[in-house]
């Protein structure tokens, strides 16, 4: 299956209002494909984040906007720690696996 | 590390900086330099930062967040520069250069029209193929192979573009490979499904499921929708609701109480009432999320009632959508004694939103 069809398809079936769904696919589609499987893999994995990077897209959108630094300082902390949240949980799963 | 030509270690904490020079204050206040301060280099350098700190597979997700934020600022130059500009006309509207297109005929006749240039071209039991009008004014197609179980996900199996009048596979490559999607007999009579046939950009598939399947199907693609002649409305921001519900979320409760749900879409809502006890529920049901377990939760929530005097409505849903979750509320209250008092279903390029007064069993509907 190619990328944006998987990706399509993580987005129509998560908790997103239908128009976001539409939305977030038409901005994905603009994206570089590959680097996309990361992002697949990621949301087959964790659907919520679907939710969460649409979220920070909007966020980013309307922050980049009204250039508002604070709030976008915000927004770097945001990703900082979900960041930080996928790598320590990666580590466990690594530590668990040596175990 | 050689700290002395890094810019940060350029001055000891001892020795205080150049201060601005008079004419760079006069022309440049403080005010204004704080505000001019944040652009898109700072964005991406910042998000560069955060990238360089992360390993692994963190590390990949930032560079795509990298990559949004790129994107975003592109959106925001290529806005500002066309600000003035008329925006792309739709094909799927009065675009007058595609009328004489066999193409544009057909995306200017689509069986339903939703919110938002979102358009259904074809719709049968089995499949559904949406149209959009994306940003640049060109168009997407997405192959739709419609879920029949309760819960199980309508899939994706096929997307198509529409450039410059012409169809052509993703991007705007040439179409290389036909979409197997399953047809019927009277589907291949439809002008969209004989164009696309035609161009080798689907092809008919056996219909793959057991018969009871098939009958289900049938029975949910019949629903109608059920369109009052009038709704009343009142201002969303007049209203304050003692719940707001999400999606799959339900709510209940009695007394004075207000449970609202807004922007229903392709959603549908239950609300349930019980005029003896003043208590009720509201609930916002996702067409691909399993729709009777909820059901069953709200309606346990209720407690001891006599089903026949509840009042029940459903309301809500996009017509060539929303008709196999319909199916599966009416089947489950059916089961459960319940009769369907009142329905606002399906219908084209509405999005509702309600609220439940536990005061008088009143649903109003708000609009935005």
């Amino acid at each position: 299956m190619n990328i944006f069809l998987e990706l399509d398809n993580l987005i129509f079936t998560s908790l997103l209002p239908i128009e976001d769904k539409h939305s977030f696919s038409q901005f994905c589609r603009k994206l570089d494909p590959k680097p996309m499987h990361v992002l697949v893999n990621l949301f087959k994995e964790k659907p919520e984040w679907i939710v969460k990077f649409y979220q920070n897209i909007q966020a980013k959108r309307a922050v980049l906007n009204k250039k508002d630094k604070k709030a976008w300082d915000e927004i770097i902390e945001k990703e900082n720690f979900d960041l930080l949240e996928i790598e320590i949980n990666d580590l466990e799963i690594e530590i668990n696996d040596i175990e | 590390m050689n700290f002395r030509n890094n810019p940060i270690m350029k001055f000891s904490p001892e020795e205080p900086r150049e201060k601005p020079r008079a004419t760079e204050e006069k022309f440049f206040p403080q005010k204004e330099r704080v505000k001019t301060a944040f652009d898109s280099t700072v964005a991406l350098k910042d998000e560069k930062t955060l990238l360089e700190k992360m390993r692994g597979r963190a590390r990949e997700v930032a560079k795509v967040l990298i990559l949004t934020s790129a994107l975003i600022i592109g959106e925001g130059i290529i806005s500002t520069t066309h600000a003035q500009e008329k925006p792309p006309t739709p094909i799927t509207q009065v675009d007058k250069s595609k009328e004489t297109n066999e193409l544009g005929q057909l995306l200017n006749t689509p069986e339903y029209r939703h919110l938002r240039g979102l358009n259904y071209l074809f719709t049968s039991p089995f499949v559904r193929i949406e149209q959009e009008t994306l940003e640049d004014g060109s168009s997407g197609i997405r192959i739709v192979k419609r879920g029949i179980k309760d819960g199980e996900y309508d899939q994706i199996v096929g997307h198509l573009s529409i450039r410059n009048g012409e169809l052509t596979a993703n991007f705007g490559a040439p179409i290389t490979e036909a979409v197997p999607i399953p047809l019927e007999e009277a589907d291949k009579k439809k002008p969209i499904i004989q164009y696309l046939l035609s161009k080798h950009a689907i092809e008919a598939a056996p219909i793959a499921i057991d018969d009871s399947e098939i009958a289900t199907a049938r029975q949910f693609f019949a629903i109608q929708p059920m369109l009052p002649q009038q709704r009343e409305t009142i201002p969303l921001k007049d209203t304050k609701p003692d719940h707001n519900v999400g999606m799959i979320r339900y709510a209940v409760d009695s007394g004075e109480k207000k449970i609202a749900t807004v922007g229903l879409a392709n959603c549908v809502g239950v609300t349930i009432y019980n005029p003896e006890t003043h208590t009720g529920g509201v609930a916002h049901f996702d067409p691909n999320q399993e729709a009777r377990g909820m059901l069953n939760n709200m309606l346990d929530e209720l407690g001891q009632v006599d089903s026949t005097k509840v009042e029940v409505r459903l309301i809500g849903g996009w017509s060539g959508y929303s008709e196999r979750t319909v199916h599966y509320l009416r089947q489950e209250l059916k089961s459960r004694g319940f009769k369907v008092t009142s329905e606002d279903i399906l219908g084209e390029n509405i999005s509702r939103s309600i609220m439940l007064d536990t005061a008088t069993g009143h649903v109003t509907y708000l609009e935005r």
